[in-house]
């Protein structure tokens, strides 16, 4: 009886470890909006990046990833799958101007394969005249900064979840950015990859499907936060990131772990060129 | 007439002095192992006020009696508390849960009863938000607790039940020595 109280309470205590978040505060606030004189006094934007601070692998983990790699082959089985963690990203922006402004918040970011940058993807024929910007995971919407005011706003779980499979999406699956962030898939049991985007002879853009569907299980989740801020006045940015960690796979010290602790990913960035269709 | 206006005031007068001498008596109530559960509020104190709101707790407590001045039990609280933090985050809510054991001393005067009681423990909090302000170090998520407070209870008509009124105060060392108050209205049984 004894024993079953103890186990009641330790369950108890682990089930609510497991929903329980963790914040992770950005080391630094982005400072934006002044004019930058490198750049032909154009508002400066600031970026900054926080990778999440995964544990190293164990071998048995990598044993489960190994034979799952081998099952679906030749899809790579990712470590930090869709599912394992539930991120959201909190930001807090401070008007530092005597004027109201407008400031934009974008979210990008990296699974442990590529990390994704719209300003360094180009997919527009190369004469295209005024080609639409790529568009970042998420955000980029104005928002309404009050003189010396302070505005506060998220990017939520459901953002988060749907901007890692746009990501795997679009950088594994060489799915169009605008399809990807203009579809809801947050919900999807597979996607289909594609070859990548190539000029055909009437000058449009062509893809076809390559290879099995990726399962859901192969879905790789986002690795590496990356935020955009584009204020029109002098503003200031805080962040932090909320993870509930539903495998376990987050270190306990977070960002003041050993790093020889932590996973280390080596993303690449995604930057597919447009070229000519390959023959027939 | 006169004989039944006679026998009036003499059942009055008796009922009155009977009823004067007959509160001698305290109010029956039971020892032994008891069991309490309470609805209450945590205030934290000093420097963690400002980080983190006022939060409802619910506590439960084992105990025996073990003299009728003399009584040791374990508890389990559980409290959760809006962190007040400078944003970001902002609107995030923590749980702070309590494990302790603890002495009573005390007394029962008629229906009201009365105690001090004093323990330790061990805390756990469920979230790293604190550690925004210093108050939880990186991957700390336990402390000692100690607590100190004093209840009241009042008897009811069957021995076996009580409800009372409880404070205590208790301090968090691992947790930058965070203290906060603790009050809550219980109900217990005893078998």
């Amino acid at each position: 009886m004894r024993a079953i109280a103890l186990s009641s309470v330790l369950v108890g205590v682990v089930a609510c470890n497991a929903n329980d978040p963790v914040y992770i505060q950005a080391p630094m606030a982005m400072e934006a909006g002044m004019p930058d004189p490198a750049n032909m006094g154009m508002l400066s934007e600031a970026k900054a990046s926080l990778q999440l601070p995964i544990k190293t692998e164990t071998a048995a983990d990598k044993a489960k990833r190994d034979a799952a790699s081998a099952r679906l082959a030749p899809i790579q089985v990712p470590y930090v799958k869709v599912g394992d963690i539930a991120i959201d990203v909190e930001w807090t922006i401070k008007n530092l101007d005597n004027m109201p402004g407008q400031a934009r918040v974008e979210l990008n970011g990296a699974s442990e394969f590529f990390s994704y940058d719209p300003s360094i993807i180009h997919l527009s024929p190369p004469d295209a005249e005024d080609p639409p910007k790529t568009p970042g995971l998420a955000g980029d919407i104005p928002i309404a900064v009050p003189a010396g005011g302070t505005v506060s706003g998220l990017f939520t779980e459901d953002d988060l979840l749907e901007a890692s499979i746009d990501l795997d999406q679009v950088t594994r699956g060489n799915v169009s950015p605008f399809r990807a962030v203009l579809t809801v898939s947050k919900s999807a049991l597979s996607f289909q990859p594609m070859t990548a985007p190539a000029l055909n002879a009437a000058g449009e853009i062509t893809q076809s499907p390559m290879g099995p569907p990726v399962p859901r299980e192969a879905f790789a989740a986002m690795v590496r936060i990356d935020l955009v801020f584009k204020p029109d006045r002098h503003m200031v940015l805080n962040f932090n990131v909320r993870v509930r960690d539903l495998r376990g796979i987050m270190h306990d010290m977070l960002l003041a772990a050993k790093p020889a602790e932590l996973q280390m990913f080596d993303p690449m960035p995604y930057a597919p060129m447009v070229g000519a269709a390959p023959a027939p | 007439m006169r004989m039944r206006r006679l026998a009036l005031v003499v059942l009055v007068v008796a009922g009155w002095t009977g009823a004067r001498s007959g509160t001698a008596a305290a109010r029956p109530s039971s020892v032994g192992w008891f069991a309490e559960g309470g609805l209450g509020a945590v205030k934290f104190l000093s420097r963690a006020s400002s980080d983190a709101d006022l939060g409802p707790t619910v506590d439960v407590r084992i105990g025996r009696d073990l003299f009728s001045w003399l009584s040791v039990g374990v508890s389990l609280a559980a409290s959760s508390h809006q962190a007040t933090v400078p944003p970001p985050p902002e609107g995030e809510w923590f749980q702070l849960y309590r494990a302790e054991g603890d002495a009573r001393l005390g007394g029962r005067f008629d229906r009201i009863a009365a105690f001090v009681e004093g323990g330790a423990g061990l805390a756990m909090i469920s979230s790293n938000i604190l550690g925004k302000v210093m108050i939880t170090d990186p991957g700390e998520r336990f402390s000692i607790a100690f607590h100190a407070g004093a209840s009241v209870q009042y008897q009811l008509e069957n021995r076996h039940y009580a409800f009372g009124l409880a404070a205590d105060a208790f301090l968090l060392p691992q947790f930058a020595s965070i203290r906060a108050v603790d009050s809550r209205l219980f109900l217990r049984y005893t078998y």
